[in-house]
């Protein structure tokens, strides 16, 4: 496909703008002007519709095919939450408005929305108080742990460490590190797939700042011993972090903030439905327990008494600003509307369908895959393909092969206490007919994984790159490309 | 845009930014600060503190300018102004004569 350099044409242009209408045509001075015109293209609006259509189908997307990629909650996000951000009143507010003398009058609807969804993620969280800010889950983990920072320094704690699962996402210690901890790692207990808790007693010390928990974690398995997690780390003073981005497995079954939880991130595009292919944007909103209220980011909204919002920066232990301005307002609105729509019960089944589609897929699939953690899953498990390892046939074989059946692949490799690891969240989302039609191409890729191996390592064979170099195509990407200049 | 579109779009910037200068340098006790060529953008002084001028505007649904003494301690007095190529001649207009009114109460 060319690129839309190659389809300009000289003089073509996609909008005519008004004559101007004032008297003074006020030229810019010919010592600020460019020297030659800007190597931009000229198209017709048409034309540029139809290139970055032809783009979009170049891609896949959860709209165009299966997305079962693990800890990612690629669920379908309903069209109507991206009608509710396009309404003018929200998409064309200027961010300095509410800032500006009474300019708080004029935005009472976006005051409404952060309120209003504030509250409602503590309802579903147990948590006491949260904060949008943050722009994306890690963003979320950083801002939480800069809280737990500031609760240490605050009472004169000397806190040195970080306990993180070995299971962990990546993020978390990257966030507990850039808030000033080094991180220990825990061992995951072989025979139950939780926190191995004899071993988090042995390493807990007066130096641990706080443990950080993902529930369920990333082998899709809830830790029944979360309390007891939370009670060791009372006894040292100790907060308790709880990556909420799994969350999905549990709404409306079990509250963060009801297990003693003290802070946690919630990924708003993941659980409740924004779009966040392509990197998102995202929104990582941060709730926390009465002890780490006082740190939250500046500002925040607060209702007065006669039922206005305003804007608050009277909190003087607050870690101060995460974020331009309030965060990815425009995300707060989609993910309002989802909670709004699917209401208390709505949001009941969305976790119980999610735990119940993951479940599924792993019974039909255990008996060709092996599973390292057999028991009842949340909303996403971990197959292992050691059996196809033996046979020359690795995760990513498998991964590749699944795209040119038409499916994205699961997250491979991660977590990393799981060999060969396929890492598979269907989400509520999807139809039996789609997970079946999942469940046999992932059978027939086992079975060719036995028969004809060169078949499934030489997948993909559909799509116009087959096998780049990951490494380099992502660390060392090359986006340029010879552009004819004028003469 | 394209090549010529957005050279279109910042003429006209150039050119409404000139115009609410001017339409602006008309204001009894308002001074538009010649801080040397402008584009888009422009500051102004004002008799009294410019965030309660945009105060009284924002109460008639005007929001025009940042108060700088927010960036610049001591500057209260100071207004940033910015035009676009999508502001009107007629909408210009509306915000002199309303920065006039309020400046008269």
């Amino acid at each position: 496909m060319p690129v839309i350099f190659e389809k300009s044409v000289p003089g073509r242009r996609g909008v005519l703008l008004p004559e101007c209408d004032v008297p003074n045509k006020g030229e810019i001075p010919e010592k600020y002007l460019r020297g030659q015109d800007a190597e931009l293209c000229e198209l017709s609006e048409l034309d540029v519709v139809r290139h970055f259509s032809e783009l979009s189908q170049n891609n896949v997307g959860v709209d165009t095919v299966f997305y079962p990629l693990g800890s990612c909650t690629m669920k379908y996000n309903p069209k109507v939450n991206e009608a509710v951000a396009n309404l003018e009143g929200f998409w064309n507010l200027h961010p300095f408005l509410p800032q500006l003398d009474r300019g708080g009058m004029f935005t009472q609807g976006a005051f409404q929305v952060m309120y209003e969804l504030e509250q409602l993620l503590c309802e579903i969280s147990g948590m006491k108080a949260f904060t949008l800010h943050p722009m994306a889950g890690a963003h979320g983990e950083l801002t939480g742990m800069m809280c737990i920072a500031a609760y240490h320094r605050d009472k004169g704690n000397r806190k040195t460490e970080v306990l993180i699962p070995d299971e962990a996402h990546g993020t978390n210690p990257s966030s507990a590190t850039i808030a000033g901890y080094r991180c220990r790692s825990m061992p995951t207990d072989k025979t139950t797939g939780m926190l191995d808790v004899m071993e988090l007693e042995n390493l807990v010390s007066d130096e641990t700042a706080a443990i950080m928990l993902t529930n369920p974690n990333t082998l899709g398995i809830f830790n029944s011993d979360i309390m007891q997690v939370a009670e060791i780390a009372r006894k040292h003073d100790a907060m308790v972090y709880y990556d909420g981005a799994n969350l999905n497995a549990v709404l409306g079954k079990f509250r963060p903030g009801d297990a003693g939880i003290d802070v946690m991130h919630i990924n708003l595009h993941k659980t409740f439905s924004t779009p966040h292919g392509g990197g998102g944007p995202g929104a990582g909103p941060v709730g926390v327990g009465e002890t780490l209220e006082p740190y939250l980011p500046v500002s925040r909204v607060i209702k007065r008494t006669d039922g206005t919002y305003v804007l608050s920066y009277q909190y003087p232990k607050s870690i101060g600003y995460m974020s331009p301005f309030y965060g990815n307002f425009l995300i707060y609105l989609r993910a309002l509307a989802y909670i709004l729509i699917n209401g208390k019960q709505g949001l009941i089944e969305v976790s119980e369908n999610a735990v119940l589609n993951a479940n599924y897929v792993m019974h039909r699939l255990k008996d060709v895959y092996a599973l390292p953690y057999d028991r009842p899953c949340m909303h996403e498990f971990v197959l292992s393909a050691v059996r196809q390892a033996e046979k020359g046939i690795r995760a990513l074989d498998i991964a590749k092969a699944l795209i040119d059946r038409g499916f994205h692949p699961p997250t491979v490799y991660f977590p990393l206490i799981v060999k060969e690891a396929l890492m598979i969240e269907p989400t509520e989302t999807e139809s039996k007919e789609t997970l079946d039609a999942f469940i046999q191409a992932m059978r027939e890729i086992a079975q060719k994984a036995q028969a004809d191996a060169e078949s499934i390592k030489a997948a993909p064979v559909t799509t116009s790159v087959c096998r780049p170099d990951e490494v380099r195509a992502a660390r060392d990407i090359d986006l340029s490309y010879p552009v004819k200049r004028d003469s | 845009m394209g090549r010529e579109g957005l050279k279109d779009v910042a003429r006209l910037c150039m050119a409404k930014t000139t115009y609410a200068k001017e339409r602006f340098r008309l204001i009894p006790g308002v001074e538009v600060v010649d801080c040397g060529p402008v584009f888009n953008e422009f500051t102004v002084r004002l008799p009294i503190p410019a965030a309660e001028v945009i105060g009284r505007l924002v109460e008639r649904g005007i929001a025009p300018g940042l108060p700088l003494g927010r960036f610049y301690p001591g500057r209260d007095d100071l207004m940033l102004v910015a035009v676009t190529e999508k502001r009107t001649k007629f909408e210009i207009g509306q915000l002199a004569e309303n920065m006039e009114a309020v400046l008269c109460q």
